[in-house]
């Protein structure tokens, strides 16, 4: 019996340190997730500021080199859209971000969200509600945005 | 020696591992590329036949159930949308997919492309010419869509 007590407090001993273990890890998981979110909604104002600055060299950091984006225009790479930016007549006067929402799945990251935005295309308002994807891949620490589509919400 | 010879063996299963896990996105289209490819291309076409024949089944199978739509009529869950479509939210008279396009990272895949849609539905969807990108995650050895969005596009 006398041997018993010391296993079993053994036991408890390991099950209890196994389990401050488990708990500690979740906690962690959760902080690390809650963190991954935060950098990624950091990174979308970074866009908007981008896209409202037509700072192609901050916008061009956000995107991997094979990023594709699909919108009402069509696709475009990222060369094609970091020219468009400087050259087309696209401007963006204000973006409010309505909705976001963050899922990461290992190193990819889906984003997706509402905005309402103050905008123009060669002169033709193009202001609205737009409803967005954006897929991130994390490369060498840094995430990068791998594809993007928008979608102007319209009424029934 | 044993041990040196189990530590290299180990740490090339390792490496192996993590090869594998690599992006295929883009590098040489290798077998398993094309048939990732073949694959997906299959997939969005029985997709789209489900859609084109309300078979919920499929979809049920083919939308995750955190899987979430984003379109020109607001945002969508999986049961709203298999709702929807029971309930002749969805009467597609036709859809023809092209352009299709497959990267894969890992466990995640992206497929984008294009669709040609004749919609008669109840939410008056439009008609025309669309762009499309569908997220999809193997979870227990199965693909399923995670994210999807879709765009007309204004040149119609």
């Amino acid at each position: 019996m006398k041997r018993c007590v010391p296993a079993f407090l053994l036991l408890a001993v390991a099950v209890s340190l196994a389990s401050a273990q488990v708990h500690s890890e979740s906690k962690k998981a959760t902080a690390n997730t809650s963190g991954v979110e935060e950098e990624l909604k950091q990174l979308e104002h970074q866009w908007a500021d981008a896209d409202k600055n037509k700072d192609a060299h901050a916008l061009g950091q956000l995107l991997a080199d094979d990023w594709t984006f699909l919108g009402p225009a069509g696709v475009e790479n990222k060369a094609q859209h970091l020219a468009g930016l400087k050259t087309g007549g696209d401007k963006l006067e204000s973006i409010t971000f309505i909705e976001m929402k963050v899922r990461v799945l290992g190193n990819i990251a889906i984003v997706t969200g509402r905005e309402h935005e103050k905008s123009t295309n060669q002169g033709k308002d193009t202001s609205g509600d737009y409803l967005w994807t954006d897929v991130f891949v994390k490369r060498q620490g840094h995430w990068l945005a791998i594809n993007s589509q928008d979608t102007p919400v319209t009424t029934k | 020696m044993r041990q040196t010879l189990a530590v290299a063996l180990f740490a090339a299963i390792v490496i192996s591992f993590a090869a594998g896990q690599q992006e295929n996105s883009h590098g040489k289209a290798s077998s398993g590329t094309t048939s990732l490819q073949q694959m997906f291309t299959k997939l969005e076409n029985e997709w789209a036949k489900a859609d084109n024949g309300k078979d919920t089944a499929v979809l049920d199978r083919i939308l995750a159930d955190d899987w979430i739509y984003l379109g020109a009529h607001g945002t969508q869950t999986k049961a709203q949308h298999l709702a929807d479509l029971k309930s002749g939210g969805g009467d597609l008279e036709f859809e023809t997919l092209a352009d299709i396009k497959v990267r894969v990272f890992g466990d995640t895949a992206v497929v984008t492309g294009t669709a040609e849609q004749k919609n008669s539905d109840k939410n008056n969807t439009a008609s025309g010419h669309y762009v499309w990108t569908d997220v999809f995650v193997k979870r227990h050895g199965q693909w399923q869509a995670v994210n999807s969005q879709d765009t007309l596009m204004s040149q119609n």
